[in-house]
């Protein structure tokens, strides 16, 4: 295989937006539908030609990965998996931000080209097996995303998420590359082996350069107390720039945050689990008990998503408690296999069903032109029964009830910790299952009081006379929902779902 | 003590004092020139590690780029001469960052002192520019090019947030 062509939906994307960029700046005035269209069409383009690589891999007897470009680009199974995600998420953001582009202050043709540099940065991210194309991957996206958080450039809450997010940003930024470049001094290395030399090391330095690299992670992924800026910025973003922010950013960052960690474990840095916990369970008690406080239903999913991020955190946890000394090598890598596994379908469900959310709550508030806090989605049954269908969906997954793919997720991420628990019987574990299943507990109550607003109370005063909306809109809504009902019921419709879960009902508790 | 060590001291010295005097200094302009001063004295200590292209672009890059700019900066929207605000702090504030700029530097010194560096020994460094040229056109050709799309964005973003809107124009 060549080189070349493991770079080469990085390559689609970059091209495509600058061919948006040369080919629609030019027209300002009036919506224009084709830039769009155009990133939709890149971002399928570029999800085949990751699906072509990864044939290639699995055509080549043994492969896991292929390393190429100078060891900047690793791609395996894992990484394809996660910028699938990522770019599913792009193809969908382009689709649902159609119609809330053409309001007025957001009618600008730079939308699409910085979406797909996003998602560049994005494919980076996942699929780097170096510190240094990761924090160029990480750059990228986090660029993109302060200016799509800015993008109403006439409106004082836009500006700030921008100005908040890219504040906090640099920050973190400033953590990851001081870690890079304290575990350059220690090892001489930017690839993901000198981390392990680093840590096998095991002097201070290395230990410093190990938490720096976590906080920097732990600000991206809006881990609590790393989380303040979280609720600003999601609240402030414009909708589809929140949707696309609070999945397809964790997605990479996880992932990424996840090779890290697999490159350390084995190697004595387990002792950085201790710190990855309390992140852990900080998180969830943080995430889920500050969006009951909310009235905002975009704030609420704000600290919903610090929640999940929260959940998703265990995975790291579990696979840096692999232990090399075991007598039972198989249960240990079995371990690893299960909780990124689980990890990588929990990312996907989350990230269909957000992307639901916002998407319908886009629709809401391009219609009604009124803000989205609670008021906003009374009686939303009766006014818009589409919308209203894909956010009741959207609730119910993110809450994990079944048969949605959010309890399948859930189920399945829980497994893993409960599996990994029940072999180290470390009291960590069972701490973060317990914590984790109370925080879900939690959390129906307010995504269930989101249900409650749009079905039973009645809209107040006349119903407005409402412009139809664009049947496309419909029918990806409907797609959403087909397809989040369907990976609840058939999780082997993301392959080697199934396996996963009989191996926990195997297992037991 | 050989030439390199003289040289060393020399540019240590180059980049310390006018950092020093970035704090103390009121008047801005005065502050952005001790700022060149300090910037010339790393690139000094850049070529003296053998990296005469990293030096070079410092030079180029901070000294004549971004020097050049913070002083455009000042020109453009300052007539008068801008003094820093003095007297805001506090006896107890003062103290306080005192004592934390001490234990943090006793705790770098500790960590450097301390800690096993990677090293290697000291060899005669051929002329580097070249060579950085090939490995950004061959093993370093991704980073390169990301480094690229990096620029592009952020020129794009920078283009679209400060231009006027329709209405101002």
């Amino acid at each position: 295989m060549s080189d070349l062509s493991l770079a080469m939906p990085v390559i689609l994307l970059t091209t495509g937006a600058i061919a948006v960029l040369l080919l629609f700046s030019k027209k300002r005035e009036g919506a224009n539908p084709y830039p769009p269209a155009v990133g939709a069409a890149t971002a399928a383009a570029a999800l085949v030609s990751l699906q072509i690589t990864l044939g290639k891999l699995t055509s080549v007897a043994g492969a896991g990965s292929s390393t190429g470009l100078g060891g900047f680009m690793t791609v395996d199974r894992f990484g394809v998996a996660a910028a699938t995600i990522c770019l599913v998420a792009t193809l969908l953001t382009a689709l649902l931000a159609t119609d809330w582009l053409k309001k007025a202050d957001a009618n600008n043709p730079e939308f699409i080209p910085v979406l797909l540099i996003a998602a560049a940065g994005m494919v980076v991210m996942t699929t780097t097996g170096n510190l240094v194309g990761m924090f160029l991957g990480i750059e990228i996206m986090s660029v993109s995303l302060y200016i799509l958080s800015a993008f109403r450039r006439g409106n004082l809450r836009s500006i700030e998420s921008g100005l908040k997010y890219f504040l906090a940003g640099a920050f973190a930024s400033g953590l990851f590359l001081m870690g890079i470049a304290l575990n350059y001094g220690v090892s001489g290395g930017f690839d993901m082996a000198s981390l392990a030399t680093a840590s096998a090391s095991g002097t201070m330095v290395s230990k410093v350069a190990l938490i720096l690299l976590l906080c920097g992670f732990a600000f991206k992924l809006s881990l609590a107390p790393f989380h303040q800026w979280a609720a600003d910025v999601y609240e402030g973003a414009p909708t589809p720039v929140t949707g696309f922010m609070s999945t397809a950013v964790k997605v990479a960052g996880f992932t990424a945050f996840t090779r890290i960690v697999l490159a350390l474990s084995g190697t004595g840095g387990s002792w950085l689990s201790g710190a990855m916990v309390w992140l852990a369970l900080l998180t969830m008690i943080v995430g889920n008990l500050g969006a009951l406080a909310q009235t905002s239903v975009k704030r609420m999913l704000a600290y919903s998503s610090i929640g999940h991020a929260g959940y998703l955190m265990m995975a790291p946890i579990v696979v840096l408690s692999y232990n090399a000394a075991s007598p039972n090598l198989g249960v240990e890598s079995r371990a690893i296999f299960l909780s990124t596994d689980a990890m990588i379908f929990y990312l996907a469900a989350y990230a269909l069903t957000n992307l639901l959310a916002f998407g319908s709550l886009a629709f809401i508030e391009t219609r009604e032109g009124k803000g989205l806090d609670m008021d906003a989605i009374g009686g939303l049954r009766w006014r818009h029964p589409v919308a209203a269908v894909g956010l009741l969906i959207a609730m119910l997954s993110l809450a994990g009830v079944p048969p949605t793919a959010g309890f399948l997720g859930k189920f399945r991420l829980f497994g893993a910790v409960l599996d990994r628990a029940s072999v180290t019987g470390e009291t960590a574990f069972y701490a973060l299952i317990a914590v984790a299943v109370l925080t879900s507990l939690v959390s129906l109550g307010y995504y269930l009081r989101v249900i409650m607003r749009m079905t039973m109370h009645e809209p107040e005063g006349e119903a407005p006379v409402l412009p139809p909306f664009s049947p496309a809109w419909r029918v990806l809504i409907a797609v959403l929902v087909v397809a989040i009902i369907v990976l609840g019921f058939a999780p082997s419709f993301l392959g080697g779902g199934v396996e996963g879960v009989m191996s926990f009902l195997r297992t037991g508790i | 003590m050989d030439w390199s060590t003289i040289m060393w001291w020399v540019m240590a010295a180059v980049t310390v004092i006018p950092a020093v005097m970035i704090v103390l200094s009121k008047d801005i302009v005065r502050l952005a020139f001790w700022l060149l001063a300090s910037l010339t004295g790393v690139a000094g200590l850049y070529i003296l590690l053998g990296a005469d292209f990293l030096g070079f672009t410092q030079v180029l890059v901070y000294i004549g780029g971004i020097m050049v700019l913070i002083l455009f900066g000042i020109m453009m929207t300052n007539r008068d001469a801008v003094l820093m605000r003095r007297g805001e702090t506090t006896g107890g504030a003062m103290l306080t960052g005192v004592v934390i700029a001490a234990a943090t530097a006793l705790a770098l010194l500790k960590v450097v002192k301390d800690t096993k560096w990677k090293e290697a020994a000291p060899v005669e460094m051929p002329a580097t520019t070249a060579r950085v040229g090939e490995a950004l056109l061959t093993d370093y050709v991704l980073p390169f090019e990301l480094v690229s799309v990096l620029l592009l964005i952020v020129l794009c973003g920078a283009a679209y947030i400060a231009r006027r809107r329709p209405e101002e124009t």
